[in-house]
């Protein structure tokens, strides 16, 4: 009799190996490997008639959270019990209710009807009213026992007395449960497949190099996969997204010619305000707008000359035909540090140290200003900034180059426009505009000529020269641009958050 | 920047029509206002600081009749020099010196020019005034007093008047201490052993400013005649808030008075109205704007600024009207033009500027190694550089040292900025404890360390930090990272063992750059002490690495 070869997988063949050396009926529960595969492999050896499954109901017993309730505080006839003990071994019925034993009527009616059962205790009447006595006390609660081993573990109906049980099921202490037992046994064809009668051909999940060096690929047989089940959740290394986001704006920039420039985070007033002809007394300078500094303190401004230039242009203007801000310049104020409050120290600072024309700049870095973290403040944000400079251009140019910058960033030719700003450091000055979809107009980028007085001290005339200055509200961009709400996430401390963000 | 709430029928009533939504918005455009909020028939509206003219209706009026050519030029005045005068006695300059006064005549103020006055005299105070330190201005019912007015510094227990909305005589003592203004803004005279005060003829008190005025100088919206005060720490600003608020009240058709200042500041007239000369070359106008026009149509332009102009040959010749002290240079009148122009009808030109682009060498170099992080697995995060002396040293067990601090931090948590990242990646671990193990997360970034030699004392220096979290890490394990790292980055490297707070004694080193121009020290690598990971409430090992990549930057 020529019998098919059957192919087996290597957890199949475990199985069977496991169930070899018992008899009949096995429980899946006494087999030791995890339940789940268990189940699992003796289904497909059912399918392939190794061996049978046989399911089987039982029913168990389980105290109900009333039952619960009652093995914490005593059960009603339990109750009623102490009560008649401490009040020398009687009480009138109605009183009972006083007591504050006993949640409801049902309870005493529920404790009598179980006392009398047991004759525990006894009723009569007297001078019109009923009296409860006791006759004995119980050396045992049959009822009491019962919940307890439930409680304990569930346990199986049958095992239960049926009268206890009916009982304890109309007081609602308990309530039964159904629970598929699973059993295994080994058919013929899987005792012939043990004995080695039947042959059978190995199934495997797994492609191994040694199953290809080896050549044995040859006898196995490649399990199917359920190709429709999910995968384990991995998370890929991934760059953070709004400093991807920085990044990508970093390219437009140089793809537009800018060179990148960096200047410290902890910078002197004198580059941050008064290079920018922003007054001592101006309000930016105050506390609530600029972080001052407890240590360090002071700067060694270190080109004096400079600082000379900027002190006269501040009071009277200088050569700069400007009539100044008239007012008495403190270099003990110029030379406080603070936080950076404006990325435009960093072009301050750069035009100072470059001579040559044109000149095309940008910076994109953290700025500080005391602010209290929330929605839409931040204390420590990204601003991004730029020049252009070269000789005769004018705020035609500006405005061509902001309409360049703003398509560049996304934004349409025919949705662009400008309106006046101010600026301190610049004159003219003025905001960009853009239609978005959703939000309508929004300002993104604010710019301006730089002032002949920011350009003179650092020796560069105003006539000839023109210095478009420029700034994009980096972060709000980001958040448009990334769809977030709150300014919080662009530095985000919660990892399921960065893990899963892009993710559709 | 300072924002107004707009009564727009009153403002329309001044204007002397109505205006459309489209109109209304496209002069605020034009006058640097933007539209916050409206409500019925009020606005509210954000002013630039530079436009002290504009912090009442009366002033945004005077503007846009301008710009809509219903009155062009400089706004005509009538002026008179009054008999008043005002002495200011020596004793009141080194308390506060910025003094001037003025009068206004026949003023019909009523409800809302009254509101306006209010609103105008509380912007200024709040702005340019530095909440009252700098400016603060006081306005009296001229009828009620009997000039000359003094201005002097007196014993504050010797200044006893009924303040403004009170019905008792309190000296100056106890007004700073008892009085809701007094309590508000005494703090600027308080430690003065003299505190100005204003008096008129008869001894009656005016003022004590900056603080309150006298009850018996009470200004209603019936009162015609005022009187104006300015007092403050700068003559000049001094000056420029009592033209402010004298030709708001003039638009309202009041004569303005000047008064004449005697004493110890020298004689003086105020205010003085005489308005400020600016010579605007045409060539220039064009240069800054690429915009040819004549020197008339320039000339006419800036008369919808209510500017005084005259074309010269190629000059502009502009008289600027008193109140507006925004124009320091011939720069400010290009922009007044062109504003007036319109900034949409200008044209783009798109500069034609050849330089060649180029991302900052650190930031190219970070981007190199932020692949590699990531290439080995590791999430990117980007944290603040500011933070906590808590999180920065006590919660990794780092022992204090001097780092940048902030005098005037909003909150404990930012108060300080970083001087490692390693700190901040512990952190960001201990905030995700309910996240899937294993955390791989990295940060590249600034951290600003002490360094006296650098003009600003102190130094950003670029890092890369890595943490590992896992139910099993071992040093080795963090280690290949690292290795992984700096071999991609060419780098060759040494460790050697030494102690940090933070890591286990015995599984931790130093990282050490071998380079061309020697050994130099530039991190650490090891696994975290089991303190720090209580402190934290990390469960689970950690291994770190921190290095500097200053050094591998070519500059």
């Amino acid at each position: 009799m020529g019998l098919k070869r059957i192919s087996l997988s290597e957890g199949e063949i475990r199985l069977l190996e496991l169930l070899a050396p018992r008899e009949g009926l096995v429980k899946v529960d006494e087999i030791p490997m995890e339940k789940s595969s268990t189940v699992a492999l003796a289904h497909l050896l059912a399918q392939k008639g190794i061996l049978e499954v046989i399911e089987r109901q039982e029913r168990f017993v389980r105290p109900t959270e009333r039952g619960v309730h009652c093995l914490n505080k005593g059960l009603p006839e339990e109750r009623l019990i102490r009560v008649l003990k401490k009040r020398g071994g009687r009480a009138v019925l109605k009183e009972l209710t006083k007591t504050g034993v006993f949640e409801s009527n049902t309870e005493i009616s529920a404790a009598i009807g179980e006392a009398r059962r047991l004759g525990l205790i006894e009723m009569r009447k007297s001078d019109g009213e009923t009296l409860v006595e006791l006759k004995k006390s119980p050396e045992r609660l049959p009822l009491k026992e019962v919940l307890e081993r439930a409680y304990q573990s569930a346990v199986k109906a049958d095992e239960i007395d049926p009268k206890l049980l009916t009982l304890l099921k109309k007081r609602g202490l308990v309530k039964e449960e159904r629970k598929v037992e699973l059993g295994i046994r080994l058919t013929d064809l899987g005792r012939k497949v043990l004995t080695g009668e039947v042959k059978i051909t190995r199934e495997i999940s797994a492609l191994t190099k040694e199953l290809i060096e080896s050549g044995l690929w040859k006898e196995a047989r490649l399990k199917e996969y359920d190709i429709k089940a999910k995968p384990p959740k991995v998370y890929p290394g991934k760059l953070q997204m709004y400093a991807e986001f920085l990044d990508e704006v970093r390219e437009i920039l140089v793809g537009l010619g800018f060179e990148e420039v960096k200047g410290p985070y902890v910078e002197a007033e004198f580059w941050n305000f008064d290079a920018l002809f922003q007054p001592q007394d101006h309000p930016a300078r105050e506390i609530h707008s600029s972080y001052i500094l407890e240590y360090p303190q002071e700067a060694n401004l270190r080109d004096l000359e400079l600082v000379e230039r900027v002190r006269r242009v501040h009071e009277d203007g200088w050569i700069t035909g400007s009539t100044g801000w008239g007012y008495k310049w403190s270099f003990d104020i110029a030379r406080r540090l603070v936080l950076r409050t404006q990325t435009t120290a960093v072009s301050a600072r750069t035009i100072a140290s470059r001579r040559e024309l044109p000149l095309k700049i940008f910076s994109i870095d953290h700025v500080f200003r005391p602010d209290v973290l929330d929605r839409t403040h931040s204390m420590d944000f990204h601003q991004c900034e730029g020049v252009v400079m070269d000789k005769g251009l004018n705020v035609k140019h500006l405005l061509g180059f902001l309409a360049t910058l703003a398509m560049e960033l996304g934004f349409k030719k025919d949705e662009i426009r400008f309106k006046p700003d101010y600026f301190p450091f610049t004159e003219p000055s003025v905001e960009t505009l853009v239609k978005h979809e959703r939000l309508g107009w929004i300002e993104v980028l604010g710019a301006g000529m730089f002032r002949p007085e920011v350009l003179a001290p650092f020796g560069i005339d105003s006539k000839e020269v023109g210095a478009l200055a420029w700034g994009i509200g980096i972060g709000r961009l980001a958040m448009v641009r990334l769809g977030i709400e709150d300014i919080r996430d662009l530095h985000s401390r919660d990892l399921i958050f960065l893990r899963e963000f892009g993710e559709r | 920047m300072p924002t107004l709430t707009l009564n727009l029928r009153y403002l329309f009533s001044l204007v002397g029509r109505e205006l459309s939504d489209s109109e209304l918005s496209e002069l605020l455009e034009k006058s640097k206002m933007s539209l916050e909020r409206i409500e019925g028939d009020e606005i509210e509206v954000e002013v630039t600081t530079d436009r002290l003219d504009l912090l009442s209706e009366e002033g945004i009026a005077r503007h846009f009749k301008g710009l809509l050519g219903i009155e062009e030029g400089i706004p005509k005045y009538e002026v008179f020099q009054s008999d008043v005068e005002g002495i200011v006695e020596e004793s009141v300059m080194s308390v506060r010196p910025g003094f001037a006064l003025g009068i206004v005549l026949g003023v019909h103020l009523g409800e809302e020019g009254l509101l306006s006055l209010m609103h105008l005299q509380e912007k200024i105070h709040q702005t340019w005034g530095r909440e009252r330190r700098k400016v603060s201005i006081g306005v009296h019912d001229f009828d009620k007093l009997e000039p000359p007015i003094t201005y002097a510094g007196e014993r504050p227990e010797d200044i006893r008047f009924v303040p403004l909305g009170e019905s008792e005589i309190m000296n100056a003592r106890e007004i700073i201490n008892r009085h809701e203004k007094g309590i508000a803004y005494g703090h600027i005279i308080a430690d003065k052993p003299l505190f100005p005060v204003l008096r008129d003829r008869r001894g009656g008190v005016l003022s004590l400013p900056p603080i309150i005025n006298s009850e018996m100088t009470r200004v209603t919206s019936e009162t015609r005649n005022l009187l104006i005060d300015v007092t403050g720490t700068s003559q000049r600003e001094v000056e420029q808030a009592l033209i402010v608020v004298a030709t708001a009240l003039a638009e309202k058709g009041g004569k303005i008075g000047t008064v004449k200042l005697k004493g110890a500041k020298g004689e003086l007239v105020t205010p003085d109205l005489t308005p400020k000369v600016m010579s605007l070359e045409a060539e220039y106008f064009r240069a800054k704007t690429g915009l040819n026009l004549s020197p008339q149509e320039i000339a006419n332009l800036l008369r919808k600024s209510r500017l005084d102009a005259v074309a010269k040959q190629e000059v502009v010749e502009a008289l600027i009207p008193p109140y507006r002290v925004d124009f320091l240079h011939p720069i400010d009148l290009v922009e007044e033009a062109l504003i007036a122009y319109g900034y949409n009808k200008l044209g783009w030109e798109i500069p034609n500027v050849m330089t060649i682009g180029r991302v900052h060498p650190k930031e190219k170099f970070s981007k190199k190694v932020r692949l590699l992080m990531v290439g080995l697995g590791y999430q990117e995060i980007l944290s603040y550089v500011m933070t906590s002396e808590k999180e920065l040293f006590d919660k990794v067990l780092r022992p204090k040292k001097p780092i940048v601090k902030v005098a005037n931090p909003v909150s404990k948590a930012f108060a300080v900025l970083r001087d490692s990242l390693m700190p901040g990646l512990l952190s960001f671990l201990s905030n995700n404890v309910h996240a899937s193990y294993p955390q791989l997360v990295f940060e590249v970034g600034d951290v600003v360390v002490v360094d006296e030699s650098q003009e600003t004392k102190t130094r950003n220096e670029r890092r890369v930090a890595a943490a590992l979290a896992d139910d099993v890490v071992s040093f080795e394990r963090i280690q290949a990272h690292l290795d992984a790292l700096l071999r991609n980055l060419g780098v060759k490297y040494g460790l050697e063992r030494f102690e940090h707070p933070t890591l286990i004694k015995g599984r931790s080193a130093k990282v050490l750059y071998e380079l061309k121009s020697g050994t130099i020290e530039a991190g650490y690598i090891g696994e975290v002490r089991p303190e720090v990971l209580e402190v934290l409430g990390l469960r689970c090992p950690v291994g770190v690495f921190e290095v500097n990549l200053d050094p591998l930057i070519g500059g």
